[in-house]
């Protein structure tokens, strides 16, 4: 009787290992057990698969070593080891990392960090990395296109010799307005221009956040010695401003293009005649 | 520590700070630049900070004192060459020079002096 | 990286120091000059009602987004009333009032901490 639990025990326990090796083998993820010293005690295929090489493997040597190529633990400002930020925190820490394949190539890799405890210590860790590069990749883009699209609706455009006009088109964010904010300073630099001319003529809400970064813009400016001048605001967007009680005094305002251009251009002691 | 040279150009008092501003070089500027205004009767002061990276709440006090300073001896001060970063922090730090005149670059700062203190002498 | 704060030179050094971290960490030359500043205005209270302190600054990084933490301390005087402080034009010194709240504005959190007597400790932070 006894005999026969024994062996039913050992045949239960190789059917377990038979299938966590089976898990841990098919899984794309690469997962490995470390000590308190980086180094590897256990890795899965995935592990040797994408970071083990012919010539060493990869158990017993450091994790920077393997997925980074490097002899030191990482630290910043590039990748923040996730080994002493669980010892801070003691809890799980997911963090995004390059990584460089067994062939060299620079890969992203979103790492989680597991402790393991035992009678209330950290001895050893569990990491679990996937390869997110292509997300990445495309998120890097999706940033790009939006830095593009966000430069090509905020064009700034130098109308006459000392003159610059930024029209804005649409809903102003905070991301945008600061991005507003820099690109019509960097433009003031370059063409050395006395006067801004900042039309909101496309613009449909002004909140306070909007005029506060609107009013914070034509102060930066005018600590870099030009003036601006606001343009197209709309009567209801007036009486919004009022009731926010957003104060725009010391701030040349037009209700027109046209005559905020015209202001310039007398400003400037130039005068537009008729042929 | 070394000090800002100021040049005397015509009426014109000209300090071109090149390096990052220790809190002594500082003040020793604002001194020197009222010690040369009275010996030489400058009628304006230029001020470039082009070169300068930071500027916080005590460097803006210092350049507003000395605007007020230079103010109180008949001379009309500008601040040349702020950069966009430097502007854009000092507006969210709450600091706007409320009464300095700024300019775009050494040029136009020399313009406008130019022209304010000759109408004054004029009048 | 840690920077003892003593005189009014060490100002200078750390924020020029921590500019230089903010930029390899990979913030624009705004940001930078806004944490540099911040810096400033922060380590010159602690030279200024302290005498002397320290500095902490260190990459952090949360939900995958890079930032930079700086932790300024001190053993000094304490503040009494940390509304008053935060508050524009404050000053027990002449000072314009404008360091804690520009502080505050220039970064993205601000934490204080400080007990009469005992000490302040300024917790500011910056995510890209
Ligand atoms: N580390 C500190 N220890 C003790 N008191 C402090 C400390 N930091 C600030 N304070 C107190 O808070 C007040 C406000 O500080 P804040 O930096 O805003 O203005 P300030 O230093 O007086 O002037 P400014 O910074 O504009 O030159 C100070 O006047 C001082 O009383
Ligand atoms: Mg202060």
């Amino acid at each position: 009787m006894a005999k026969n639990r024994q062996a039913k025990n050992i045949e239960e326990g190789i059917h377990d290992l038979t299938i966590y090796k089976k898990v841990l083998d098919n899984v794309h993820e690469e997962i490995m057990l470390l000590d308190t010293d980086y180094r590897i005690l256990w890795a899965n295929k995935g592990v040797m698969d994408k970071y083990g090489s012919a010539k060493a493997g990869v158990i017993s040597e450091p994790c920077y070593k393997v997925t980074h190529g490097i002899d030191h633990v990482c630290r910043p400002p590039h990748d923040i080891c996730p080994i002493e930020e669980v010892m801070k925190d003691g809890g799980p820490v997911t963090v995004l990392h390059t990584h460089f394949n067994r062939n060299g190539d620079k890969i992203y890799a979103e790492v989680t960090s597991y402790p393991v405890y035992d009678n209330g210590r950290i001895t050893e860790f569990i990491h679990i990395s996937r390869d997110v590069t292509e997300r990445v990749i495309a998120e890097e883009r999706l940033k790009e296109h939006q830095k593009a699209i966000i430069e090509l609706s905020t064009p700034v455009i130098e109308v006459w010799k000392g003159i610059i006009a930024l029209p804005l088109i649409g809903i102003i964010d905070s991301s945008r307005a600061r991005q507003i904010m820099e690109n019509l300073l960097d433009v003031i630099v370059k063409t050395s221009a006395s006067i801004a001319i900042i039309d909101i003529t496309g613009v449909p809400i002004v909140d306070t956040e909007v005029a506060d970064r609107l009013i914070k813009t034509i102060k930066a400016a005018m600590l870099l010695g030009t003036r601006c001048v606001m343009v197209g605001i709309k009567p209801e967007i007036a009486q919004s401003m009022v009731h926010l009680g957003v104060d725009l005094s010391g701030v040349s305002t037009f209700a027109s293009l046209q005559s905020g251009l015209d202001y310039a251009f007398r400003e400037m002691g130039l005068k537009v005649v008729p042929q | 520590m070394s000090k800002i040279p100021i040049l005397k150009i015509e009426d014109i008092l000209i300090a071109s700070v090149q390096t990052e501003l220790h809190d002594r070089m500082a003040e020793d500027l604002q001194h020197d630049i009222m010690e040369e205004l009275g010996r030489t009767n400058a009628r304006g002061v230029l001020i470039d900070v082009t070169a300068l990276a930071i500027v916080d709440s005590f460097l803006g006090r210092m350049i507003g004192d000395t605007a007020k300073m230079t103010r109180m001896m008949g001379a009309k001060t500008v601040l040349v060459g702020l950069q966009p970063a430097v502007a854009i922090t000092m507006v969210e730090l709450g600091m706007e020079l409320a009464g300095i005149h700024t300019a775009l670059n050494m040029e136009k700062g020399i313009d406008w002096l130019r022209q304010n203190t000759k109408n004054r002498a004029m009048q | 990286m840690k920077v003892e704060l003593k005189t009014v030179d060490d100002i200078i050094i750390s924020r020029s120091a921590i500019k230089d971290m903010a930029k390899e960490i990979g913030f624009g030359i705004v940001d930078q000059t806004k944490i540099a500043t911040a810096v400033s205005e922060l380590a010159r209270n602690i030279v200024i009602y302290a005498g002397s302190g320290i500095l902490n600054v260190s990459a952090v990084m949360k939900n995958d987004r890079k930032g930079i933490e700086i932790i300024c301390e001190d053993h000094g005087p304490g503040i009494e009333d940390i509304g008053l402080a935060f508050k524009d034009g404050y000053s027990t010194s002449k000072g314009m009032g404008m360091g804690l709240p520009g502080a505050r504005r220039l970064m993205d959190e601000l934490d204080l901490k400080s007990e009469k007597g005992k000490g302040t400790t300024v917790m500011i932070r910056k995510w890209l």
